[in-house]
């Protein structure tokens, strides 16, 4: 099939589409797809013209992480961007089975800004937290001993050295 | 005493469940001291961390005069820990469990053994903070109690703004800390303290100490070819430049050195070509700027020389800019700003163009709470002022071209100022240096 190529149809042809494993179909520019280190190393070996599955991911999900990609493509002030990060987060935490969801997904697509943002906005939202409160909530399982644990607390960490 | 226990630990639960966790799962960092890698399956029995209960002292891991513990919780490293979040990989876990302020850490300590092993000590925080690639910008506060004169550093989070410590300084305990030359090298997360005096002998020193973030520890360094304190310093290309000041008898030096802290060599540079102790001093455009600055009772226009790594050689300072030298200088951007001693705090920028000092618009530093002696440093386009009491008050610098005049850029600044709480134990803490690192 040796035809002309057009700019236009060059254009059109930067367009990928990913499948979430709800089988949702989602078609969107290479350069916010490129956003994912993942999905770019996919598209640089199998090209774009068949659409990419990204089975480990929900449509719900993608859908949100591709927003994000969308717009961090744009190139728009760093004020701009921090705002919207920082409404898109206040939304995403929201919902912690969203939030953890979203968490893994852009781990495992490796987004490593989105990976970052939300690993502050995870710190931010445990540091209010008691110790017991981040044991239930997080299912984590006290391995300590009464006797480690009450000597744990009447030591001073690094942080509280007296002055 | 040696406890063991046996415990049993579950299927590792995989929300993805597939081979990037599991992959993940087995790289990782337990600690420094890890054991030869066993291959785990997904769910086994294995030997878990031995706790050892000891009554000796700690062997000191964070310095050589930090408190040590009067117990010693010390983990043997294993793999098949339980993670540090269920349904987490651990590098993903660990991206978020270091950021969390210092100020949590002890209480988070509790959470669970690894949390604990995580949280204990600073070299590991550090240390895990560069594997994972996180980078934040700390304010190390040089001060000293203004009526025991005893020495200490503060060290301030600049993402939570909350403070901390690290070991003490060996050597020193008590000594007139201006005569110290502090000298960051932010990138590397090290800092480098060279020249003293002893308040008792009134000597100066040539003793170089190096502290570093990721192993938490002062070093003993190669001493300076010429003991001096009250010197100018800065650093250009990763090496540091010492020049000038007072000598053990109280003359004032012509010489100068540089370190490699690559190899803690010092070597001879040219000499400054005059003899004269430090006001300030400031690395700018890859060279060393040093004045004498103005003294009572301003009879002289202060001297000032200019020191290129390229040639080197010095050049006299250009008149406008020794003369408008009125207070501590902090470079941020590629500009060179001073706080005006004599110009009721106000913030100066230089332009080198017209070699002329251009008043920053905002209101001046706020006194009420920042009062002198100063110590200033600068981050991203933000200044910070440490004054007595270490109270911290951060300037954002606006930058705006204003005109374009003969194909030169004019640049306008202006300043906001903000305030950081600083807790009430650092009322009699008279800060000496403040200097940026990032780790």
């Amino acid at each position: 099939m040796a035809t002309i190529i057009t700019k236009e149809q060059q254009e059109k042809e930067k367009m990928v589409t990913l499948v979430s494993s709800d089988s949702e179909k989602f078609v969107v520019e290479q350069k916010v797809a490129e956003k994912s280190h993942v999905i770019k190393m996919v598209m640089n070996c199998c090209g774009i013209e068949s659409p990419i599955p990204v089975r480990r991911v929900k449509g719900d999900i993608l859908k949100s992480i591709l927003e994000y990609c969308e717009k961090h493509s744009k190139g728009e002030a760093q004020e701009v961007m921090e705002k919207w990060d920082k409404e898109y987060m206040d939304k995403a935490e929201k919902d912690l089975v969203f939030f953890h969801d979203l968490m893994l997904a852009s781990h495992f697509l490796h987004i490593q800004e989105l990976v970052d943002l939300i690993a502050v906005t995870f710190a931010g939202m445990l540091k209010m937290k008691s110790p017991e409160e981040i044991r239930q909530k997080f299912n984590i399982n006290n391995d300590l001993t009464k006797e480690q644990e009450e000597h744990i607390m009447t030591t001073f960490g690094w942080a509280f050295q007296p002055i | 005493m040696l406890l063991f226990f046996w415990w049993l630990i579950g299927a590792y639960k995989k929300s993805f469940g597939g081979e990037i966790e599991k992959g993940i799962m087995q790289h990782v960092r337990i600690s420094s001291y890890q054991s030869p890698v066993h291959k785990l399956g997904d769910s086994q029995m294995t030997l878990s961390p031995k706790f050892r209960l000891t009554a000796t002292p700690a062997t000191s891991s964070s310095g050589l005069f930090s408190s040590s513990l009067p117990l010693e919780i010390e983990m043997e490293p294993s793999l098949g820990l339980q993670p540090f979040i269920p349904g987490l990989p651990d590098d993903l876990a660990l991206n978020c469990l270091l950021r969390l302020p210092v100020s949590t850490h002890q209480k988070f300590r509790v959470v669970c053994r690894r949390w604990h092993d995580l949280l204990r000590t600073k070299d590991r925080f550090f240390t895990e903070r560069k594997l994972v690639g996180i980078c934040s910008a700390w304010m190390f506060v040089f001060a000293f109690n203004r009526f025991t004169r005893k020495i200490q550093w503060h060290v301030l989070d600049l993402t939570h703004f909350s403070w901390h410590t690290i070991p003490i300084m060996p050597g020193c305990k008590h000594a007139g800390p201006n005569g110290f030359g502090c000298i960051a090298i932010p990138q590397d997360g090290i800092l480098i303290v060279c020249g003293s005096m002893m308040s008792d002998l009134g000597c100066p020193l040539h003793v170089v100490l190096k502290y570093e973030m990721q192993k938490n520890r002062w070093t003993v360094m190669r001493q300076m070819l010429v003991p001096r304190s009250f010197f100018a310093s800065g650093v250009i290309d990763g090496k540091v430049y010492v020049a000038g000041g007072y000598s053990t008898d109280q003359f004032e030096l012509n010489s100068a050195e540089v370190l490699n802290p690559a190899d803690g060599k010092w070597q001879q540079i040219t000499s400054m070509g005059m003899n004269m102790a430090m006001y300030d001093s400031a690395a700018l455009d890859e060279r060393l700027f040093v004045t004498e600055g103005w003294a009572w009772p301003f009879l002289f226009s202060p001297r000032g020389q200019v020191y290129d790594p390229k040639t080197n050689a010095w050049e006299s300072m250009t008149v406008g800019m020794r003369e408008g030298w009125t207070g501590l200088s902090v470079v941020l951007d590629g500009h060179l700003f001073v706080i005006s001693e004599h110009e009721d705090m106000r913030v100066k920028v230089y332009d080198m163009k017209t070699d002329s000092w251009d008043i920053v618009e905002g209101s001046p530093l706020p006194k009420r709470m920042i009062s002198k002696p100063l110590s200033v440093s600068s981050y991203g386009s933000r200044l910070f002022v440490v004054g007595q009491g270490l109270h911290v008050a951060v300037g954002h610098i606006e930058k705006k071209s204003c005109c374009v005049l003969d194909d030169r850029k004019n640049w306008s600044f202006s300043i906001q100022w903000q305030q950081i709480e600083t807790p009430s134990e650092f009322s009699d803490l008279t800060p000496s240096s403040s200097q940026i690192l990032f780790a």
